[in-house]
């Protein structure tokens, strides 16, 4: 009688650890995830700001140069080569004191780290910066 | 058991809480911080003649509104003009942007509710974020320094370019040397100010006539100011000063004639007995322009 009733409590156990440890490595995958997602973002804010002020001072002189600075001014949890950036007017220097706006997109590898060894599904966060 | 429990519970919410609400308001303060510089910097470019304070505000709104603020945001303490001096935002009166005015101040204030401090009843956060952007005057590196040189003198020591000079208080009529370029040569500082960061002004051109200033005082200290500037540029390269008809004896005026551009090599003396040599660089120079720099933020 003994030797069942343990054996059931054995049984339970592993049921719930079975149960309760995909939702746990679940939940530390998603607060990785977002954690992940939440950092380019603040990184992307940032860039598109530093970007703007250059164009609107006039210290980055083309698209290019704004959309480079763009790209320097993002850490390295963010692929530089696969950020997007655009620039409103597209054509830069904009007239004197007209207001610039720069848009920055970046691809998120979802479950994955952006190694490339796990390619799967993205989640395309962007920021936008507009000053004048 | 049921304490511990309890215990740690309570001490990991609240880290919980701690974590996730403060984190989200370092990523808002940040996020408001570049609303309050982009309006700042934006105010700052509707400066101008003609402008007034519905103008500024109208621009500062609009890019507040483009980087996600609201109107209340901003309004709950309103965008100022005034004029940026001396490290310090002078804020004008009211709801005023006179001529004056080189800076934009904007305030925002921004509430943000809690996550988990909601636990704690902490129901909502306050942020706050201050831009000051202001128009430094035009700066350029060759523009006019208020000291004359005799034309006579000049070209009674026939110094051609690449040739060294020398001048010194007691030549002369009386004191000579300080040229009143903007109205304000007796005052020592103001001659002071103006020979160590140039005066640039398009309306000084040869054939004005300027008052001259009166006394020896501060020249020997600025010419050795300019030589002890040893970051590149350096201050004692290549300044523009005028040529003018020679100086009478005390307050006076004088036409000037044309511009030099000179390297100061050394200076020797005090008082009236100041001596100062020079290099020509250039016996005919135009001064540069003013260059206008760009907006600058402060915080």
């Amino acid at each position: 009688m003994k030797t069942t009733l343990l054996s059931k409590q054995s049984g339970g156990a592993f049921v719930e650890a079975a149960v309760v440890t995909p939702m746990l490595l679940m939940l530390i995958v998603s607060m990785m995830q977002f954690g992940y997602i939440y950092g380019v973002l603040t990184n992307l804010r940032g860039a598109s700001a530093v970007a703007a002020r250059m164009a609107i001072l006039g210290s980055a002189s083309s698209q290019v140069d704004v959309c480079e600075a763009a790209k320097n001014a993002v850490t390295s949890i963010v692929d530089a080569s696969q950020l997007e950036c655009q620039t409103s007017p597209s054509v830069l220097p904009a007239p004197v004191n007209s207001p610039v706006t720069i848009t920055l997109s970046y691809a998120v590898p979802l479950l994955a780290s952006n190694s490339g060894v796990l390619k799967g599904p993205t989640f395309t966060v962007s920021a936008r910066t507009t000053m004048q | 058991m049921f304490f511990m429990f309890t215990v740690v519970t309570t001490v990991l919410l609240t880290s919980i809480a701690f974590a996730v609400d403060m984190g989200r308001a370092y990523d808002e303060q940040r996020q408001l911080q570049i609303v309050a510089d982009s309006a700042a910097l934006a105010g700052v470019s509707a400066l101008g003649s003609g402008t007034n304070y519905s103008i500024i505000l109208s621009v500062v709104e609009a890019i507040a509104q483009a980087n996600g603020a609201t109107i209340d945001e901003i309004m709950e303490n309103e965008p100022r003009c005034g004029t940026w001096e001396r490290g310090e935002f002078i804020e004008s009166n009211g709801r005023s942007c006179p001529s004056s005015a080189n800076a934009v101040q904007v305030n925002i204030k921004r509430t943000i509710p809690t996550r988990f401090a909601h636990l704690m009843n902490q129901h909502s956060m306050t942020l706050r974020a201050s831009a000051v952007a202001y128009l430094p005057p035009p700066e350029g590196g060759n523009c006019i320094r208020p000291f004359g040189i005799e034309d006579s003198h000049l070209k009674k020591l026939s110094v051609s370019e690449g040739g060294t000079f020398s001048v010194s208080g007691s030549q002369g009529m009386g004191n000579w040397g300080k040229i009143d370029l903007n109205g304000n040569a007796s005052s020592g500082e103001e001659y002071t100010l103006l020979m160590l960061s140039n005066l640039c002004d398009e309306a000084i051109a040869p054939g004005n006539f300027v008052s001259t200033g009166t006394g020896n005082a501060q020249i020997d200290q600025v010419f050795q100011s300019l030589l002890d500037d040893l970051t590149p540029p350096f201050a004692a390269r290549n300044m523009v000063f005028a040529v003018t008809t020679d100086f009478g004896n005390g307050n006076s005026e004088v036409q000037i004639q044309r511009f030099i551009k000179v390297n100061l090599l050394s200076q020797e003396g005090s008082g009236a007995g100041w001596r100062a040599s020079f290099q020509l660089v250039e016996w005919d120079a135009e001064p540069d322009a003013p260059v206008t720099p760009s907006r600058r933020l402060v915080k």
